[in-house]
C-alpha cells in the first residue's frame, strides 16, 4: 500500500467512532469500514481495539445498542449515540480541535 | 457509580448470554470481512483465511471486552482467592507457622482488649457514673492521706455544700445470717439511707431505703445472696433475717425490703445493706474516721469545683473545731480512680505489652512473606510474563496475607476465648468486674481489624517488593548473581532489629515487675505463716452476748481442743487476722507526754489476743514479756505494743513501764513488752502502729481468728478444726479456714496476676523475636551457600565461616539491644506505681536482661552459623 498507515492516537479511536454514529445508528464492521474510507485508507481501524471501544463507550452510557437485522439481511449488533454521547462527542471534538489547533501554530512556525 | 455497578451485576448474572452476544457480534464482523474479501476476488478460502488474520486472536479481543464490562474484577478476585488457598495449602508448614504467630499475637490482644473493655471501660452499673466521686480525708502534718471521713463531718458537708447532689456513706459490718438457707457469714454493710440514690441503682425487686424514717431493721439485699440463699424467690421480699447483731437487742430480726440489681458490686462482694441511723452520738467531734463517703456532684459542676468549695468548708470546720478537725482537709476524686486503683496502670501496660507482641509477631510473619516473595520471585515473573498486570500481583499476594490473618484471628478468638476463661477461673478477686470478663462485641471488632491490619501490614511490603521483579532479570536469574534485592534484605534488617528493641522493652518491663514481686515476696513480714492453718469463728450473739464472760472462756477452750488435735503444736488467736482486710483503731494519750494535743489523741491499731498468739505466729519479743495466764480479769490492765508503735509515739524512750490513757477504759494501762512488727494490711504496706491486749483483758470480741500451727500440710487439718470449733458453738459461724500462706498470697494476687501475664507476654515476645533472628539468619547462610562454598574451597575454617556469619547478627543485635534500652529507658517510667522497692532504671535488671535478651539472640543466630560450617563446597558450588 502506497499510503502510509497511521497509528491511532490513544483515546482518539472513542472519538471517532462517536463521530461515526453520528448520523445514525450502524454496527461494529461498518464503523470500522467507513472510518477506513472517510480517512482514505489512511486510519485503519484494528478489531481488536474497536470491540472494546465499542464496549466501553456503551459501559460509559454514550452508546447504547440493539440487536437488529443488518443490510444483508442478517442479525447485527447496531450501536448508536445516547444524548449522553452526543454532549460527548461535541466536547471532545472541540478539545481536539483546540489541540490539533496548537500543535499546527507550533509546526507551522516560521 | 450505580448505574456501573447494576450493569456490573448484570453483566456477572448474564455471563453467559453476554459472551453469546460477544460471540455473535465477532462472527458477525468476521463474516462481513470474508463476504467483502470475496467480493475484491479470492477464494471462498483465501478469503476466510485473510479475514482471520486481520482479525487477530478472537479471545484476546473477547477478554478486553469483558474487562471493559467490569465483570473481570470479581471474577478475577475469585480467582486469586481461589489460588491463595491452593498456594497456602500446598505450604502447611509456612502457613501454620504464620497462622500460629498471628494467632498468639491477636489472640493476646483480644483478651486483654475485652479485659480493659470490661474492667475499665465499660461504663459502670450506675447512673452518670462520671458525676460520681470518692471522698476522703487527709491530714498533711500527720502524714495522713485517704482516710475516711468523720461522720459528723459528713452531716456539715451535707447541709452547707453547694457542689454535690448527694453525700453518702457506709461502714463495712460483717455479719452471721441466719434465717436463710443456710447460716453464712456474709459481707454486711451499714449505708446512709441515700446511698443507693447517690450510686444511681434501683432495686431490681422491693423498694429502695426511704430518704427518712426509714425503719432501723430494714435491709436491702444483693442480687447475688438472692439467689444463693433465697433461689431467687420474690417471697423473699418482707422475710425476717436474723443478723445475729442483737446483743444489746437479741431476737432483733431485720426484714428484707428489696433486692439489688446483679450487676450491683459495690461495695464489692457486699451481700447485705443494713440502715445507718444516725444517732445524737454521731454529731459530737473528734470521733473516728470510719464512714467511706461517695458523693454525686450536681450536673455541671466538676471535681475541681467541688474539691476547691469543699476544701474551703474543710478549713471553716478546723477554725470552728480546732481541737478536733485542725490540719484535715477532704479531697475528691473520681469514683471510677477510686474502683479501679492500680489496675487503671496495670491494664493499659499489658495492653502495650501484648500490643508488641503483635507487632513483633507481625514481623516474624512479614519476614516470612518476604522470604517467600524472594523464592516466589520466578513463578511472579512467569505470571507477568504472561500478561498479568502488577496491581493483579499485588491483590493476589494481598489476599493470601489477607487470607492468613483471618485464619490467624480465627484461632487468636479461640485462644482468646480460652484466656479470658483462665482469667474468670484463676484472675484476682480484687480487680473490680474481671471475673466478667468474656469475649465482646468491640473486642471482636478489634481483632478482625487487627487480621485486616496486620495483613496489610506483613502483606503489602513483601507483594510491592515481589512486584517490581524485573522478568529478564529474574527469568535468566542464576544462583550466583540473584542474590536478594538489597531492599529485601534491608527491610528484613530492619525487622529484625525492631523485633529485638521490642522484645527488650517488654523484657525489662516484665524484669522490673518480678523483681518488685521478689523484693515483695522477700519482704519480711514479722511472722511465720508455713504450717499455719487459719480459721475465724463469729460467735452466735443470742448464745455469746457482748460483755459476757462466756466468750473468753469458749475461746480459752477452743485452743485447748485445737491444740490437742494430732500433729497440731501451737494455738492462738486473733480478733484481726494480718492480711485479713480488716482493722481496728482506738484512740489513746500516753500519760506524761503532752506532746500530742489534748484532745487530738493518737491513734494506733487495737488488737486481742490470746497469750500464745506471737508464739504460734512465730513473731519474735523485741523487748520486755508478752501475756501469760496471770494477765485476766482483776490483774493490772497491761499492753503489748510493736515497734512502729514504739519508734511513732515514744521516741527512743524505754517503752516498759510507759502508761496509757484515754476515754476508751479499753486503751488505759501499762506497756509490758514490745514484739516485732507485723505486717497488716499487706506485704507493701509499712506496719502501723498498734497495740495489742490479752483476751482475758478485754471487753472480748465477738470474733477471733485462730491461728494453728501444725507438722504436716496445714490444709489437712481444716475439716477437724471447723468440726471442733463448730462443737463449740453450734450457732456460731465458722469462716475462712484456710492455710495462712494462702492468705497472704491473696494480698499479693492483683501483682501475681499483672506479673504473671507480662512475663507470658515478655516470653512469647522474646521467642518470637528469637524466631525471627533464626530465620533471617538461616535465609542469609542459605543465600550465601555458594559464596561460602567458594570460601571453603579457598581455605576458610570453619570457625572463619562461624564468625562471618554470627558478626552479620551480631551487628542487628546490639543495634537492637540499643535502640531496646534507650526505649527501656523511656518506658519503664510508666509503671513506676506497679513497682515495688525498685527503681524504673534499676540497672541490675537492665543488665541481667540484656544478656539474656543477647544470649538468647546469640544462639538464634549460632545455629544457622554452625550449619553454615558444614557446607560442602562442591554441593554448595552445584547449589540451584
Amino acid at each position: 500500500m502506497a499510503n502510509k498507515k497511521i497509528d491511532l492516537l490513544q483515546g482518539t479511536l472513542d472519538l471517532l467512532v462517536l463521530k461515526t454514529l453520528q448520523p445514525g445508528p450502524t454496527h461494529g464492521w461498518d464503523i470500522g469500514q467507513r472510518i477506513q474510507q472517510v480517512s482514505r485508507d489512511v486510519l485503519i481501524v484494528n478489531q481488536g481495539s474497536l470491540y472494546p471501544s465499542l464496549h466501553r463507550l456503551e459501559q460509559k452510557g454514550w452508546i447504547e445498542s440493539e440487536w437488529s437485522a443488518s443490510e444483508n439481511n442478517r442479525r447485527a449488533k447496531f450501536y448508536k449515540l445516547t444524548p449522553a454521547g452526543r454532549k460527548e462527542l461535541s466536547a471532545q471534538t472541540k478539545s481536539w480541535e483546540r489541540f490539533t489547533g496548537a500543535i499546527s501554530l507550533i509546526l507551522n512556525q516560521a | 457509580m450505580f448505574r456501573k455497578t447494576v450493569q456490573r451485576i448484570r453483566a456477572l448474572v448474564h455471563k453467559s448470554a453476554l459472551d453469546r452476544e460477544l460471540n455473535e457480534e465477532l462472527l458477525f464482523h468476521l463474516d462481513r470481512e470474508t463476504e467483502q474479501n470475496i467480493r475484491r476476488g479470492f477464494s471462498d478460502e483465501e478469503a476466510r483465511r485473510l479475514a482471520l488474520l486481520s482479525f487477530g486472536g478472537a479471545e484476546k479481543i473477547k477478554e478486553e471486552c469483558r474487562d471493559v464490562r467490569g465483570t473481570h474484577t470479581i471474577e478475577e478476585t475469585w480467582h486469586d482467592f481461589r489460588y491463595a488457598i491452593r498456594i497456602l495449602v500446598k505450604r502447611p508448614v509456612f502457613t501454620a507457622i504464620a497462622v500460629v504467630m498471628l494467632a498468639l499475637g491477636i489472640g493476646a490482644n483480644v483478651a486483654i482488649f475485652s479485659i480493659i473493655q470490661t474492667v475499665l471501660i465499660r461504663p459502670l452499673p450506675y447512673r452518670n457514673d462520671e458525676h460520681l466521686v470518692w471522698l476522703s480525708n487527709r491530714n498533711a502534718t500527720l502524714g495522713v492521706t485517704n482516710a475516711f471521713l468523720n461522720i459528723a463531718d459528713i452531716l456539715d458537708y451535707r447541709q452547707q455544700s453547694k457542689s454535690f447532689e448527694n453525700i453518702a456513706a457506709w461502714e463495712t459490718l460483717p455479719v452471721n445470717l441466719y434465717g436463710a438457707r443456710k447460716p453464712e457469714r456474709v459481707e454486711g454493710v451499714s449505708i446512709t439511707s441515700n446511698f443507693f440514690r447517690t450510686l444511681g441503682v434501683q432495686p431490681v425487686v422491693g423498694r429502695d431505703f426511704a430518704e427518712n424514717d426509714e425503719p432501723e431493721g430494714s435491709v436491702l439485699i444483693s442480687f447475688n445472696l438472692w439467689q444463693r440463699q433465697f433461689g431467687g424467690d420474690v417471697g423473699a421480699i418482707g422475710q425476717k433475717l436474723n443478723l445475729g447483731l442483737g446483743a444489746s437487742n437479741p431476737g432483733d430480726y431485720y426484714s428484707i425490703v428489696g433486692v439489688l440489681p446483679a450487676d450491683s458490686d459495690f461495695p464489692q462482694q457486699a451481700d447485705i445493706f443494713m440502715t445507718w441511723p444516725i444517732t445524737p452520738i454521731d454529731f459530737t467531734r473528734g470521733g473516728s474516721h470510719n464512714s467511706r463517703t461517695i458523693a454525686r456532684l450536681k450536673p455541671g459542676v466538676t471535681i475541681e469545683q467541688a474539691q476547691s468549695e469543699i476544701s474551703g468548708l474543710a478549713s471553716q470546720q478546723a477554725e470552728q473545731y480546732p481541737d478536733t478537725n485542725r490540719g484535715w482537709d477532704v479531697s475528691v476524686m473520681s469514683f471510677r480512680e477510686y474502683l479501679f486503683g492500680t489496675s487503671r496502670t496495670a491494664l493499659p501496660l499489658l495492653f502495650a505489652a501484648v500490643v508488641f507482641v503483635l507487632l513483633i509477631a507481625c514481623a516474624n510473619v512479614a519476614n516470612l512473606q518476604l522470604v517467600r516473595a524472594v523464592s516466589r520471585r520466578k513463578e511472579i515473573a512467569i505470571r507477568l510474563a504472561l500478561g498479568a498486570g502488577r496491581l493483579r500481583i499485588i491483590r493476589q499476594l494481598l489476599i493470601e496475607s489477607l487470607l492468613t490473618a483471618f485464619a490467624g484471628g480465627f484461632f487468636g478468638v479461640i485462644l482468646a476465648m480460652g484466656c479470658l476463661y483462665a482469667v474468670r477461673m484463676l484472675g484476682p478477686t480484687a480487680v473490680p468486674r474481671l471475673k466478667s470478663a468474656t469475649l465482646n462485641l468491640p473486642a471482636l471488632g478489634f481483632a478482625v481489624g487487627l487480621a485486616v491490619m496486620s495483613g496489610i501490614i506483613f502483606g503489602l511490603v513483601p507483594a510491592l517488593h515481589a512486584s517490581r521483579a524485573e522478568i529478564n532479570t529474574t527469568l535468566k536469574d542464576s544462583p550466583s548473581l540473584g542474590t536478594t534485592p538489597v531492599f529485601a534484605n534491608r527491610f528484613r534488617r530492619a525487622l529484625v532489629v525492631g523485633q529485638i528493641s521490642l522484645a527488650l522493652i517488654l523484657l525489662t518491663g516484665a524484669g522490673l515487675v518480678i523483681k518488685s514481686y521478689w523484693r515483695l515476696q522477700s519482704v519480711d513480714p514479722g511472722l511465720k505463716p508455713d504450717h499455719v492453718l487459719t480459721a475465724g469463728i463469729s460467735l452466735s450473739f443470742a448464745e455469746y452476748p457482748n460483755g459476757s464472760p462466756q466468750r473468753a472462756i469458749l475461746f480459752h477452750n477452743a485452743v485447748e481442743r485445737l491444740k490437742a488435735l494430732p500433729g497440731v503444736t501451737s494455738v492462738g488467736a486473733i480478733s484481726h487476722l494480718p492480711f485479713g482486710g480488716r482493722t481496728m483503731k482506738l484512740p489513746f494519750i500516753i500519760k506524761g507526754q503532752d506532746r500530742i494535743s489534748e484532745k487530738n489523741e493518737a491513734v494506733a491499731d487495737y488488737r486481742v489476743v490470746t497469750p500464745s498468739f506471737f508464739e504460734t505466729v512465730g513473731t519474735n519479743t523485741k523487748r520486755g514479756r508478752t501475756f501469760n495466764s496471770g494477765d485476766r480479769v482483776g490483774t493490772p490492765q497491761v499492753f503489748v505494743i510493736n515497734e512502729a508503735f514504739a519508734q511513732t509515739f515514744l521516741n527512743g524512750q524505754d517503752p516498759i513501764g510507759v502508761r496509757l490513757d484515754g476515754e476508751s477504759k479499753s486503751a488505759r494501762g501499762e506497756i509490758v513488752g514490745v514484739v516485732e512488727n507485723m505486717r497488716h494490711k499487706d506485704l507493701e504496706t509499712d506496719t502501723t502502729p498498734a497495740f495489742y491486749v490479752s483476751y482475758e483483758q478485754s471487753a472480748t470480741f465477738p470474733i477471733m481468728n485462730f491461728v494453728i500451727r501444725t507438722k504436716s500440710d496445714p490444709s489437712s487439718l481444716s475439716v477437724a478444726v471447723e468440726r471442733e470449733l463448730q462443737s463449740l458453738d453450734p450457732h456460731g459461724i465458722i469462716f475462712n479456714v484456710r492455710p495462712f500462706e494462702d492468705v497472704i498470697s491473696d494480698t499479693v494476687a492483683p501483682r501475681r496476676f499483672t506479673l504473671q501475664v507480662l512475663a507470658i507476654f515478655a516470653a512469647l515476645a522474646v521467642i518470637l523475636a528469637a524466631t525471627g533472628i533464626y530465620g533471617t539468619m538461616s535465609y542469609a547462610v542459605a543465600e550465601r551457600t555458594r559464596e561460602i562454598g567458594i570460601r571453603v574451597a579457598l581455605g576458610a575454617r570453619g570457625t572463619d565461616i562461624q564468625k562471618l556469619v554470627v558478626s552479620e547478627g551480631t551487628k542487628l543485635i546490639v543495634l537492637g539491644l540499643i535502640i531496646g534500652l534507650c526505649g527501656s529507658f523511656v518506658l519503664t517510667r510508666w509503671i513506676r506505681s506497679l513497682l515495688f522497692s525498685v527503681s524504673a532504671t534499676d540497672p541490675i535488671t537492665f543488665l541481667i536482661i540484656g544478656i539474656v535478651l543477647v544470649s538468647i539472640a546469640l544462639i538464634a543466630c549460632w545455629i544457622p552459623a554452625r550449619r553454615a560450617t558444614k557446607i560442602e563446597p562442591l554441593v554448595a558450588l552445584k547449589y540451584e
